[in-house]
Formats: structure tokens, sequence, C-alpha cells
């Protein structure tokens, strides 16, 4: 599954990232094997959050059947 | 009528304050962000902004969508992008029947677009580069 990243997990880490998820997961899995493969950013991961289908997730199970995108999203900073 | 989106050129405030202005709407309350300078001791040279916009438009309309269902008019427009300084990052307006609502509502707008629509900053300083947000 290719997730999509943005700010500085883009340009640090490249603009999508291939992991490999289970069925049924959570986004903290998601954000872990972030970490486990750029452990220089855990720092950012630990204060990003995960959307899916451009939606935010909390801590609901997600069934990967529903996924049509998944983007790790980073503290917000417009305005 | 409403008009929610993220761009990629200059912002005309012109333009959007002039859809803001309707018969039944005695108030319009406008907040306009731009790129300062000095934040205490930290110069600022410019600012590039990036989006995850399909997300970002859908957040914002979220938000829009709760003035506009109090019968009020909304404009949000964010411009992404390299910034100089001076030039505008956000538009915000709401018209409303009476000025109290209208400051209400685009004070409340701003202030969340802030904390969940997904754009970012990446901040060209004297002294070095900064990304928004992190702690």
């Amino acid at each position: 599954m290719k997730v999509k990243l943005f700010s500085v997990l883009a340009e640090k880490i490249g603009p999508t990232i291939e992991l490999d998820l289970p069925q049924v997961f959570k986004s903290s899995e998601v954000l872990d094997q972030i970490k486990e493969k750029h452990p220089d950013y855990a720092d950012v991961l630990n204060q990003s959050l995960v959307a899916v289908n451009e939606e935010y997730t909390n801590e609901e199970d997600i069934s990967l059947d529903s996924v049509d995108e998944i983007a790790i999203i980073p503290p917000v900073s417009g305005g | 009528m409403s008009l929610i989106k993220i761009v990629d050129e200059p912002i005309d405030t012109e333009v959007l304050t002039k859809s803001l202005i309707h018969n039944e709407f005695g108030g319009v309350d406008i907040f306009i962000g731009n790129i300062r300078q000095y934040t205490d001791d930290i110069e600022t040279e410019k600012i590039e902004y990036s989006t995850y916009k399909a997300m970002a438009e859908k957040e914002m309309q979220k938000l829009a969508d709760t003035v506009l269902a109090k019968g009020m008019d909304v404009v949000m427009v964010h411009r992404v992008g390299e910034l100089q300084l001076g030039d505008i990052a956000v538009f915000i307006g709401v018209a409303a029947p009476h000025r109290a609502e209208a400051f209400e509502n685009c004070q409340m707008l701003i202030d969340s677009l802030k904390k969940t629509v997904p754009i970012w900053k990446k901040e060209y300083d004297k002294d070095k580069i900064r990304w928004g947000g992190l702690e």
C-alpha cells in the first residue's frame, strides 16, 4: 500500500512510502511502520495524524478493503 | 455565493470582498493573513506553503458548512506555493445579518483552519529553515 507523505516528511523521505499493512489495522500501526523504516523522523511521526480516504482517523480499526488512500498528516500550519 | 478553495496564485481581496456583499447581510468581517517579517527576533524571508489539496478543501468546506448552515455567506481561500513578505496567504470572509455573528464566525473559521486543514508552511528564516506546527 502506497502511503502519501507531506510537508517535512515528503521532503525528507519522499512523496510516498510503500507499507505492508494487514487486512485490519489501526492508524498507530501505520505510523509505527514508518518509524521503523525512518527512526530519524519518529519525533515528527509522533506528532502526526493518519488520514484515510481524505478523512482523519482516530483509534478505530481500519479495514484495508475500505482504503483508497492513506496519508500521514504532520501538525498543520496553514494561515 | 460561498467560495472555498486553495489557489496557487495571488489572492484578489477586492473580488472576494465584493462577493460577500449581499442585500440581506448588513455585516461582513474579513480576516487576511499575510507573510510577517519578524516573529520576535526571528526574521522571515519567505514561506513555502504546501497542501494535501483534496483533503484540505474538504476540511475547509466542513468548517464553512457550519457557518453556511446558520444562513451566512462564507469565503475561505488559502494560497500555496512560495510567498514573499507581505503576500496574502489566507482570506476568510463571513457575511452575516449583523456584525457580532460575522466577527465571531470569521474568528472561528481562521482558528479552526489553523488546527485542522492540511496545509503546511516551510519558513525560510534568516538563521535557518523552520517547519511550522512542529513542537
